[in-house]
């Protein structure tokens, strides 16, 4: 069977909020209400190899450590580290670790340092939990970032000197903090955003138009940011070069789209950003500090494409193919005929709001391709 | 217990309470005077029959910062311009708007729709709408709801 580019599966049929890959790219890691399960994809056809329970309520994030921890967080306040005990593939075992968060609220949104040493996690108490092992007591505990912190925390992303972390709220601010922990972390060379970073220091504080901030990520040299706001455009951001003025960046950039809002963004080089959304399907994005920013080009662009995509389904799933039935029905009720032009299906592959981008494989410095979850459960694999 | 769901719990954290204000963004203020002036700009542009710099005169610099009566003053020079124009003629002034003159004129759409001065012109103002967004896409629409900088 030759494999489709790009190469779409059907992983669930519930929304699916967050997704991880392994470092060996064999297993993908995914939110599924309660449960976080993973999926064997070596073979081009998906198969549950583990469900990882322990959250009473929606788990809102996940991320896998460069060393193969997974961290979950959950609206149920809780955030849980996954060790793996024993076994590979389909019988490895996980040993699950609470971490103290001591949040009041949801935490929204988890992610590992680059070195796999600390993770953040956000929260609607408008705080971000930075969390570390402590070997002596063997528990994962948090310090907390709170000031100026005054709303929801959407989105986290790890400078990749594993000290700054920036954030997007919902109250229109993009933040940049120190996570500096003394018994983890050694002292960062300075950068742009500042050279003394003792724990909770704001670097970088900027403000737009007070529309909720989706996404915030780091460029590739970590010298610039960029973040996607519910206003459907894409900023791109270059901070001051004296590091005095947090709040007035040197350079700024926003793209105004026609597009629906974005969700996720990532950086394929720093001239090159992807992201994608409400709308189904990836935008590309390049420009640079001088010439500016611009939309050049659509991945599965819906207008360029006729036939919707066959899609890689989860084998044991048959509830997949009783709502195909389903929506057959509906058609044939509301308009007299099943045909393919009128089944309701969109031309893009994701069939609803894509939710995260990740970075799937490179070449050389460059993101060569990339894999996206969406809420209608799928998880694709495109080439850039 | 039953409304729970209504209960206010961020009085018990008042330190980290957000209040409106500080999530809008700056906006110089605007005092009405310098208003009525535009307004009288505004009308002597219209009886030279230049609509599209009326337009762009009334949209470049809306008053984010005025109060509702100042606000309310300018929407009414915006309908008077949107209701001089020809119906053939709107598709041809949309597309020579720049991207941020679009947004703010799709803002000055939907605050018509929701006043009384636009009521009256109900008609104009759909088909002013109808053929921006044939142009702009959806993007002016989802700016109107999420940003805070009101016109």
């Amino acid at each position: 069977m030759p494999i489709p580019n790009p190469i779409p599966f059907q992983l669930t049929k519930e929304p699916i909020y967050d997704h991880c890959f392994s470092g060996d790219r064999k297993f993908v890691a995914i939110t599924k209400q309660n449960t976080a399960e993973i999926y064997d994809l070596s073979n081009n056809k998906p198969k549950l190899v583990t469900v990882l329970e322990g959250h009473d309520k929606t788990i809102t994030a996940i991320d896998i450590a460069p060393d193969g921890k997974i961290v979950t967080c959950s609206q149920d306040r809780n955030a849980i580290v996954w060790n793996k005990i024993s076994g590979t593939g389909a019988s490895a075992t996980y040993k699950s670790t609470l971490v103290l968060l001591r949040i009041n609220r949801a935490a929204t949104v988890a992610r590992w340092s680059p070195n796999g040493l600390k993770f953040a996690v956000g929260s609607s108490d408008r705080i971000i939990a930075v969390c570390y092992f402590e070997p002596e007591n063997d528990w994962w505990v948090s310090k907390h970032i709170k000031k100026p912190l005054k709303s929801t925390i959407l989105s986290l992303d790890w400078h990749e000197n594993n000290v700054l972390l920036s954030c997007g709220s919902a109250d229109g601010h993009v933040r940049v903090f120190s996570g500096f922990i003394k018994s983890v972390d050694e002292k960062p060379a300075p950068t742009v955003w500042g050279d003394r970073l003792p724990f909770q220091t704001l670097c970088g504080d900027y403000f737009l138009n007070g529309s909720w901030i989706h996404d915030v990520k780091f460029s590739t040299n970590g010298e610039f940011l960029a973040f996607v706001s519910h206003d459907s455009s894409i900023n791109i951001l270059y901070p001051s070069k004296n590091g005095q003025e947090i709040s007035i960046p040197d350079k700024f950039y926003q793209v105004k789209t026609s597009f629906l809002p974005f969700k996720s963004l990532i950086f394929i080089n720093n001239s090159k950003i992807i992201t994608a959304g409400n709308d189904c399907y990836p935008v590309v994005f390049e420009g640079n500090e001088n010439s500016g920013w611009n939309f050049t080009t659509s991945i599965d662009d819906p207008i360029a494409k006729k036939q919707p995509t066959k899609v890689i389904t989860n084998e044991d799933d048959e509830e997949l193919n009783q709502r195909d039935a389903l929506n057959m029905f509906r058609q044939m009720d509301l308009k007299g005929s099943s045909s393919q032009e009128h089944s309701g299906l969109l031309p893009t592959i994701h069939q609803n709001s894509i939710t995260k981008i990740r970075p799937y494989s490179y070449n050389g410095q460059n993101v060569a391709k990339i894999s996206t979850s969406g809420n209608d459960g799928k998880i694709v694999i495109f080439d850039v | 217990m039953e409304d729970w769901r209504r209960i206010d719990i961020d009085v018990y954290y008042p330190e980290s309470r957000i209040s409106e204000e500080e999530l809008k963004p700056y906006a110089k203020p605007v005092s009405l005077e310098e208003i009525q002036i535009k307004a009288q700009q505004i009308r002597s542009l219209l009886s030279k029959g230049s609509f599209i710099d009326a337009l762009a005169y009334a949209i470049d610099e809306p008053p984010f910062g005025g109060d509702a009566q100042t606000k309310e003053l300018h929407l009414k020079s915006v309908v008077d311009i949107l209701t001089a124009v020809k119906q053939s003629e709107i598709s041809s002034i949309v597309k020579q708007l720049t991207i941020d003159q679009q947004d703010i004129l799709v803002k000055y759409l939907y605050k018509a729709m929701g006043s009384k001065i636009g009521q009256q012109q109900g008609g104009i103002i759909l088909s002013w709408f109808d053929k921006t967004v044939e142009i702009t896409g959806n993007g002016p629409i989802v700016r109107y709801i999420s940003d805070r900088n009101t016109v």
